[in-house]
């Protein structure tokens, strides 16, 4: 065996895809050949590296809250977040569900989910920190070009259109599950209406709710106590 | 209308089954975000998004014989899906970009080894992410998260061959990444 097969060959040995022969032909030239020795030796670091690389345990409660969330996202869809005076008939066929959800970042104990509400539905969100928001559209069918428009209110902005309250573009819809993720940062605390309108020009469906940005000292979580 | 009430009427149906079934796969599945990602956050992301996606699907997720291996396909799908959308949508453009490594940043005072180590790690990773897509997301599954090459041809419908080559070029681009510096 010569040094540049065998050295080839270093991953099949690895990934267990050579035959015995196979090995014992490699290792008879690895006995003696310092150079093929290394360049195993190297690889054979490499991959327990890869082996190795840590992976940060997910947050507390991770899969439960996960699990919770896709339970109460599918709930959702029998009252629908949205503005009902804004409903069509096209419309209503084209966004059978609309969900909202946070992901990480300092979480509510039960899954901060803006689930359907009387009234708008409202989405708190601190200052000085970006929120994912979520919004699940589910369409019954496979739509190629919507356009999706955004209006933020006033104290909200969406990360990378610093000064921008008005979004649109275009995009496609699949069958089931959309999700589109909004990286809002807020301005100031304030209360006011963000609006999500989807279509296809002629119609759309309109969502609306609220965008609440409390006051820095309101939040929930408290500080350890100094001694 | 007839739509939506028969999509209204396959949530109903849907049942607790789903945690039963899901829950024993949602750390490795976290892993292997992770491992695609490269942060947390859109570890969980991406798993959370998947769980909202599958959730209506509960009775065909029972007729599935192996349930981790699909799982974690579905996930490689919508990792896939998510980075064609980065390209698509103005907000995931504004969102995609720069590359959180919280996994390396945390390294706190300890013995010379501990930080050679996580040098190390550093390093590698920042060589993982020199690698094109197909690349990394088939080295974090296969060299990191120790799915066998059958396992992943049938995951991934991809020759054995394919992947061979394709994991060979992969380490050897890592290789050259590593030791450049
Ligand atoms: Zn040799």
């Amino acid at each position: 065996m010569q040094c540049a097969e065998l050295q080839q060959h270093i991953d099949d040995r690895l990934d267990d895809q050579l035959s015995e022969m196979e090995c014992a032909a490699m290792d008879r030239h690895l006995e003696h050949c310092a150079d093929c020795r290394g360049a195993f030796a190297e690889e054979k670091a490499m991959r327990e590296a890869l082996m190795d690389m840590p992976v940060p345990d997910a947050s507390i409660g991770f899969a439960a809250r996960a699990l919770r969330r896709a339970a109460a996202a599918n709930a959702v869809s029998h009252h629908p977040v949205r503005n009902r005076a804004f409903m069509g008939g096209f419309a209503a066929a084209l966004v059978a569900g609309i969900v909202l959800w946070f992901v990480s970042g300092v979480v509510g104990p039960n899954g901060e989910l803006a689930t359907s509400q009387p009234q708008l539905a409202e989405l708190s969100i601190s200052l000085y920190e970006t929120r994912r928001v979520k919004l699940s559209f589910n369409t019954p069918e496979n739509m190629e070009k919507v356009r999706v428009s955004l209006v933020l209110p006033e104290h909200v902005e969406l990360e990378g259109y610093p000064g921008r309250k008005q979004i649109a573009w275009f995009t496609k819809l699949h069958k089931g599950s959309n999700v589109l993720t909004l990286p809002l940062s807020a301005l100031r605390s304030d209360k006011g209406i963000f609006t999500v309108k989807i279509g296809t020009g002629e119609e759309q469906e309109t969502m609306q709710f609220y965008l609440n940005v409390a006051k820095p000292g309101f939040s929930t979580l408290e500080a350890p106590k100094s001694a | 209308m007839k739509n939506i009430f028969s999509i209204w009427q396959a949530r109903k149906n849907s049942n607790s089954d789903f945690e039963e079934l899901v829950a024993p796969h949602i750390d490795r599945l976290y892993r292997l975000g992770y491992r695609f990602s490269g942060t947390r956050h859109d570890a969980e992301d991406l798993v959370q998004e998947l769980l909202v996606k599958l959730y209506p699907r509960s009775k065909e997720l029972n007729n599935i014989e192996k349930l981790g291996p699909w799982l974690s396909k579905s996930l490689y799908h919508l990792f896939i899906d998510q980075a064609r959308r980065v390209t698509n949508s103005p907000v995931a453009l504004a969102e995609g970009i720069g590359i959180e490594l919280e996994a390396v940043a945390c390294v706190n005072a300890g013995p010379d080894e501990y930080m050679i180590r996580q040098q190390q790690f550093a390093r590698l990773e920042n060589a993982l992410f020199t690698l094109n897509f197909d690349q990394r997301t088939l080295v974090a599954m296969h060299d990191m998260e120790g799915y066998t090459l059958p396992e992943l041809s049938s995951m991934l419908d991809t020759p054995l061959g394919t992947l061979k080559s394709r994991l060979h070029r992969a380490r050897a681009s890592l290789r050259e990444q590593l030791a450049e510096k």
